[in-house]
């Protein structure tokens, strides 16, 4: 019939996508997106302007601003403004125009006219309002409740009022922000696009001295910077560093960030907004210097700056520091983790003789005993064999019973075995810490593993 | 028989063949190269046992498959060599470039004593830069190699540690008693150079000299009990 028609199967993932990367582009205009959460709303964001519409010159001309960024991306929009995500949503889809908007605290009167469709209920309610001759808006705010009630079984007759409560405001509907809006967030708009790194770094200095101010304000310092750029092609691109303890110092931040450094930003063909915001702040009083365990402060906030500049660098993988726990398996017991864990939450268990240097996962060893259940008296380890001249030992650790007995575990591991230590010293002189898994007479024949070295 | 003699706090004194500082930490960069595992373990002791670090950070500077190959270190054993779990900081950065800067990161920063890189090959300028950072932040710092070294060095002082046999236990003498190790001065910038046996004392966690003329095979050699200084167990046995 239509020889000319241009068919493609739908991609509700891809559109999905397409929508998300669009709604972190949108966050140029508020802080606050939201992806649509109503049923088939896979096309449609909520913003949340307040506060934010004397930056554009008003409303109108932000929603003006929106509607033009929009149409330059090819992204055909409509766009209704109103007091509720509720009645934004019904200009948006049924107003006049692809810009609808409504003055504030004239929702009602905006929706007036609208069908009841607009109003996000499912099509069966619709269709039985419309049954009922009820095909405006405005005929329901004027019915009384409990008689439109009536009309429909339980669920809808809940989801009508609530939705027409919603659309009026009455009623909150929290929304759920793509990323959780940053309390401290500053932005910089450009005239023409930029595409060269040291552009951006020169930018994101003057917005880490005003980020720093905010911080400054509210006497806090941010543990997380994200910085995002805006790119002319629709897509966001964001560089984010953390810090060890807060920090409201814009020279320290802006290094971190040059740490990290700016070519690591996929600039595209140019970003035209930049963001720096700071998700994660937290209070910072001010330190006292002078008095009594000044040295040891001041050498805290070294030890503090240079985790983040490392971690900067390097990444947060790569700069570890020990968190202790409390279990007496040496490698559950004490980790290698990301630096940042106060010493106050560590608790280690009491424990005998430990290595300095700790195999995790420990290495398999053959080993000879005089005794079946002695030290070992010669052992082979990476391919070398050496012959034991003292031994001391053993510790025994027995595995953590309750862990394996967990009635919630899915699935039935067998349970570890013990292990008894030995600290033995070959002829050169060198000190291993090694165990025996398992017991002679147990279900298997124990095996020996090497787990460490003593000075 | 053996005789340990007892070192003032630098252990900075008393060896023949030692010039009077020789033990106590340089301010700027040393080297120390080992043979294997166990001498990994001495190495990493040597440096930290030699003290200056109290209450300060002490940065491991290793590549990430060190901690696989080598051991990852152990803090709850680290803290017989006076070092605290919150003081202790290991980095694993990807190349040896990274790993250089990150020991002058370290330095620069004023909260490291002690700053160790297992770097293989470091270039005369990168060691020298190394060792002007180190001295103008007064911490010390070191690079561990298992190579024969390949470019020129500007390290102050280059050692040679290796495990040695223990001292006796005084209790038990089936057990290894003080951790020993034999350290060489290969070469360092002042001209010293010699060899000695150190001990490690549990108790101050410091350095000790074993008197190098009661070689201590003999010791081993003779019934633990024989020593002035044996235990109980000797006691019984005289």
């Amino acid at each position: 019939m239509v020889p000319e028609l241009v068919s493609a199967p739908a991609e509700p993932e891809r559109a999905a996508r397409a929508l998300r990367r669009l709604a972190g582009w949108m966050e140029r205009f508020s802080p606050f997106v939201t992806l649509d959460p109503s049923p088939g709303g896979l096309e449609g964001l909520f913003l949340d302007l307040t506060g934010g519409q004397h930056l554009f010159g008003g409303e109108e001309a932000m929603a003006r601003a929106m509607l033009k960024a929009l149409e330059g991306l090819g992204v055909s929009a409509h766009l209704g403004v109103a007091d509720t995500p509720g009645a934004a949503w019904a200009l948006a889809r049924y107003g006049q125009g692809p810009l609808a908007s409504a003055p504030e605290g004239g929702a009602r009167a905006a929706l007036e006219d609208l069908p009841v469709a607009a109003l996000r209920i499912t099509p069966t309610a619709a269709h039985l309002l419309n049954r009922f001759g009820l095909r405006r808006i405005g005929l329901l705010t004027g019915l009384p409740r409990a008689a439109l009630a009536r009309r429909f079984r339980d669920a809808e007759a809940l989801s009508v009022l609530q939705r027409l409560d919603q659309a009026l405001g009455v009623l909150a509907e929290p929304l759920t922000p793509v990323t959780a809006p940053a309390v401290y967030r500053v932005t910089s708009v450009f005239f023409e696009p930029i595409t060269h790194p040291e552009a951006v770094a020169a930018e994101t200095e003057t917005l880490c001295a005003q980020l720093a101010a905010a911080l400054e304000k509210d006497g806090m310092g941010a543990r997380r910077l994200r910085l995002t750029g805006f790119r002319v092609d629709g897509r966001t691109t964001t560089l984010e560093v953390r810090l060890a303890s807060g920090s409201r110092r814009a020279a320290h931040l802006m290094r971190l960030f040059k740490d990290k450094g700016f070519e690591h930003l996929d600039l595209g063909f140019g970003i035209d907004a930049l963001a720096l915001s700071a998700p994660v702040a937290e209070p910072l009083h001010a330190r006292q210097t002078g008095a009594f365990g000044d040295a040891q402060q001041a050498q805290a906030a070294a030890q503090d700056a240079l985790m983040d500049r490392l971690s900067a660098r390097l990444g947060e993988k790569a700069v570890l520091s020990p968190n202790l726990r409390e279990s007496w398996i040496p490698e559950v017991g004490e980790t290698l983790g990301p630096y940042g864990l106060r010493p106050e939450y560590m608790t280690a268990s009491p424990v005998g003789e430990r290595p300095i240097l700790l195999f995790d996962p420990p290495e398999p060893m053959q080993a000879v005993a005089e005794l079946p259940d002695g030290a070992p008296a010669q052992f082979v380890w990476r391919k070398v064999s050496r012959r034991v001249t003292r031994a001391s030992g053993p510790e025994r650790l027995a595995p953590e019973w309750w862990k394996d007995a967990h009635p919630d575990a899915l699935t039935t591991r067998l349970p570890d075995r013990s292990r008894d230590y030995y600290r033995i010293e070959d002829e050169q002189g060198g000190r291993y810490w090694v165990f025996r898994k398992g017991l002679y007479g147990g279900p298997s024949l124990p095996d020996w593993w090497m787990h460490g070295l003593f000075p | 028989m053996s005789m340990a003699i007892s070192l003032p706090d630098d252990c900075g004194a008393l060896n023949r063949r030692f010039d009077a500082t020789a033990f106590a930490p340089a301010k700027g960069l040393e080297e120390v190269c080992v043979a294997d595992a166990a001498g990994v373990a001495a190495g990493l002791a040597f440096l930290t046992a030699r003290g200056g670090a109290e209450g300060r950070l002490v940065a491991l500077v290793v590549p990430r498959f060190w901690l696989h190959e080598r051991g990852r270190p152990y803090a709850q054993g680290l803290k017989a060599l006076g070092i605290e779990a919150q003081h202790l900081l290991v980095a694993t950065p990807h190349s040896e470039a990274e790993a250089l800067w990150a020991l002058e990161e370290v330095l620069r920063s004023g909260a490291a004593a002690l700053a160790i890189g297992a770097v293989e090959n470091a270039s005369l300028v990168a060691t020298r830069r190394l060792d002007l950072i180190a001295r103008q932040a007064g911490a010390a710092s070191a690079l561990i190699r298992t190579t024969p070294q390949k470019s020129l060095s500007a390290a102050r002082r280059r050692w040679r540690i290796a495990a040695a046999p223990s001292a006796p236990h005084p209790f038990d003498n089936r057990a290894s008693g003080a951790p020993r190790w034999r350290a060489v001065l290969e070469r360092s910038r002042d001209g010293a150079h010699g060899e000695a046996i150190l001990e490690l004392d549990d108790e101050t966690h410091r350095l000790r000299l074993v008197d190098g003329l009661a070689d201590h095979r003999l010791a081993q050699r003779a019934p633990a009990g024989s020593g002035r200084f044996a235990g109980p167990d000797g006691r019984r046995a005289a």
